[in-house]
């Protein structure tokens, strides 16, 4: 049998280009329904898991799918802002506790999470090294930005600005990076996360100047008075906030009137969730709030239906190639056939001839076996990451 | 010993009909078939290889009757006791001139591929001249190369008559009588049978026998 196995083999490898086509088709035809079902579980169970975590979402009218993904995943920002406003209302109420998300800005790619520090609480979420942020200016990185940006405690990262052409928009800020958090396999490994004030900051809603009051550069200053100083734009807010100038740093306005992008809220019980749930039901024109379980439920069913009709044409597409394949196989047979006369000839069995045709269909077989297993176990370490990255990934 | 005793076959849907009333060949006789296409030259080759049996007669090789034997049994004997070269070396392509050399030892576990059968295939491999070229494949080897190929692998196990149709039919001058020497040297060395089928009258010298199929018609009664 080894000399069979060894002649079969000796044909595979001779024809090695018309073997690796085999090869390809068959992996390929039994690995796409596989990858397909692995990523929707996957896919199901992250999305479920993390979204049955987060009991309700707060955020502005407009798509619910938007609000959750960026709940959850801080995906873009919905167009919509709502104030903080709506948080301390719920706080005031004692219906529930609010955790604030402002995410509308990035560094070098990533989410910048304005929050506050019961939001890491509340996802169990916990540091690796260094600190919480304390001050203005400080944020920590989740485990994925730290490995993937190589920075840790002590380093500096710089947001992107808005828009590079817009040369009257928003200043970024550079970052001082306090602590690393310990991966979680969630998108808050994929985060910078701030203090609310901070992400603030970033917005413009405040800043750091030096002192105008002990400035006499009419180049700098257009008009004062005993009550107001009015500072020309050669005056420059602070690029980086720290303990020399953090006490420069001002916010115009009131807190409750600055913009948050979503919050989660978490009730502590069922009575003060229904209540909260209706009383922004009632509301068209103010904030909507979602139970992200529900939203994503209905998304999941929607991918669900879409990947019927993929495992359909995947059927058809499977069956071509089976016929293909049939073609491919009866063609190698039929100009094999003098070969095979020939071995006959000199005393094989026609037994041994169709032993022979059998191995290199198993050879074949086989390596394609083990390519769709390295292939599976592939999908399987990569799928989540590559998902989120691709699914979610701000766009 | 080869003995025909009135002997009939026909081809299925064929008219085509070779019969002999007697024809005896001597263990190590080398004998040439000479005649006609289609008069039945290999037709014979392959009765005396228990490829086709006749639907009347016996014919006995070696000592053994091939019509009693079984499929499996003259498999068996084909492949233990004849070796076979073909008109168009029938190489197998994907093997090199080693493997190709050791073939009979892979389609039948009645012969076992050992450390000897290499050594062997080497020396067979050094005679004919191909001792450089034993990694190279069909495609990459002259036409005189692969019939020397094809007579290494009819010699490699040793077979006790050697059956060859037409073995020189696609030859220049030059290598037809290289592969003749070389079918004699093996025969004579070991005291095997040769017979062989050829249209080629150049290359009769030195068979003991030269059977003239129109003769042979005659004489012992092979009809078409």
């Amino acid at each position: 049998m080894m000399q069979r196995l060894l002649l079969a083999w000796q044909y595979i490898s001779y024809y090695r280009w018309r073997s690796l086509i085999l090869i390809g088709c068959i992996t390929l035809t039994a690995f796409l329904p596989a990858l397909l079902s692995i990523l929707l579980t996957e896919f199901n169970e992250r999305m479920l898991t993390r979204a049955q975590r987060t009991p309700l979402v707060l955020g502005a009218q407009g798509s619910g799918v938007d609000l959750t993904l960026h709940a959850l995943y801080f995906s873009k920002a919905p167009k919509n802002e709502l104030t903080y406003g709506e948080i301390t209302k719920i706080r005031e109420s004692g219906l529930g506790e609010a955790f604030p998300i402002y995410g509308r800005f990035t560094a070098r790619d990533f989410p910048v999470v304005g929050t506050n520090l019961d939001y890491l609480e509340f996802r169990n979420a916990y540091l690796e090294t260094g600190r919480t942020f304390a001050m203005l200016g400080e944020c920590i990185l989740g485990s994925d930005v730290a490995k993937q940006l190589s920075l840790g405690a002590g380093d500096k990262l710089l947001t992107d600005r808005e828009n590079l052409v817009d040369i009257a928009g928003l200043y970024p800020l550079r970052l001082n990076i306090v602590g690393v958090m310990k991966p979680t396999g969630t998108a808050d490994d994929r985060a910078v996360f701030v203090d609310i004030k901070t992400a603030w900051v970033i917005a413009g809603l405040g800043h750091g100047h030096e002192d105008l009051t002990q400035v006499h550069d009419d180049g700098k200053i257009a008009s004062r008075d005993e009550q107001h100083i009015e500072a020309r734009a050669s005056v420059l807010p602070f690029i980086e906030i720290n303990e020399s100038n953090s006490g420069l740093v001002h916010f115009h306005g009131h807190p409750d009137e600055f913009p948050i992008t979503a919050a989660i809220i978490r009730c502590p019980d069922s009575k003060s969730e229904t209540l909260l749930l209706g009383r922004f039901e009632s509301s068209t024109s103010g904030p909507q709030m979602l139970i992200p379980s529900q939203i994503i439920g209905d998304l999941l069913g929607l991918v669900f239906q879409v990947s019927q009709i993929f495992n359909a044409s995947m059927a058809l597409i499977g069956l071509s190639t089976l016929l293909l394949l049939g073609l491919v196989i009866s063609l190698s047979l039929r100009l094999a056939r003098r070969e095979m006369n020939t071995m006959f000839r000199m005393g094989s069995s026609r037994g041994t001839i169709f032993q022979l045709q059998l191995f290199e269909l198993a050879i074949v077989c086989a390596i394609s076996a083990v390519l769709l297993v390295a292939l599976i176990a592939l999908t399987y370490t990569y799928a989540g990451t590559v998902l989120e990255q691709l699914v979610l990934k701000r766009n | 010993m080869i003995e025909l005793h009135e002997v009939i076959f026909r081809y299925p849907h064929s008219s085509f009909k070779l019969r002999i009333d007697a024809l005896q060949i001597a263990a190590s006789e080398r004998v040439a078939f000479v005649g006609p296409s289609g008069s039945g030259k290999t037709t014979l080759l392959n009765l005396l290889s228990g490829i086709d049996i006749p639907q009347h007669g016996t014919i006995s090789v070696a000592g053994q009757n091939l019509n009693s034997m079984s499929d499996a049994r003259r498999r068996d004997f084909r492949i233990t006791r004849i070796g076979m070269v073909f008109q168009q070396f029938e190489l197998i392509p994907y093997l090199n001139v080693t493997n190709n050399v050791l073939l009979p030892y892979r389609i039948n576990s009645r012969l076992r591929l050992d450390g000897g059968v290499r050594e062997r295939c080497r020396e067979l491999l050094r005679l004919v001249g191909l001792e450089d070229k034993e990694h190279r494949f069909p495609h990459q080897l002259s036409q005189g190369e692969q019939q020397r190929t094809a007579l290494c692998r009819a010699l490699i196990h040793e077979p006790g008559l050697i059956l060859a149709d037409e073995p020189t039919g696609n030859l220049d001058p030059e290598n037809k009588h290289k592969v003749i020497d070389i079918l004699f040297q093996q025969t004579e060395s070991v005291d095997r049978g040769l017979i062989v089928v050829t249209h080629d009258e150049s290359i009769l010298n030195g068979f003991d026998r030269i059977v003239d199929f129109r003769e042979f018609l005659q004489t012992a009664e092979v009809n078409k």
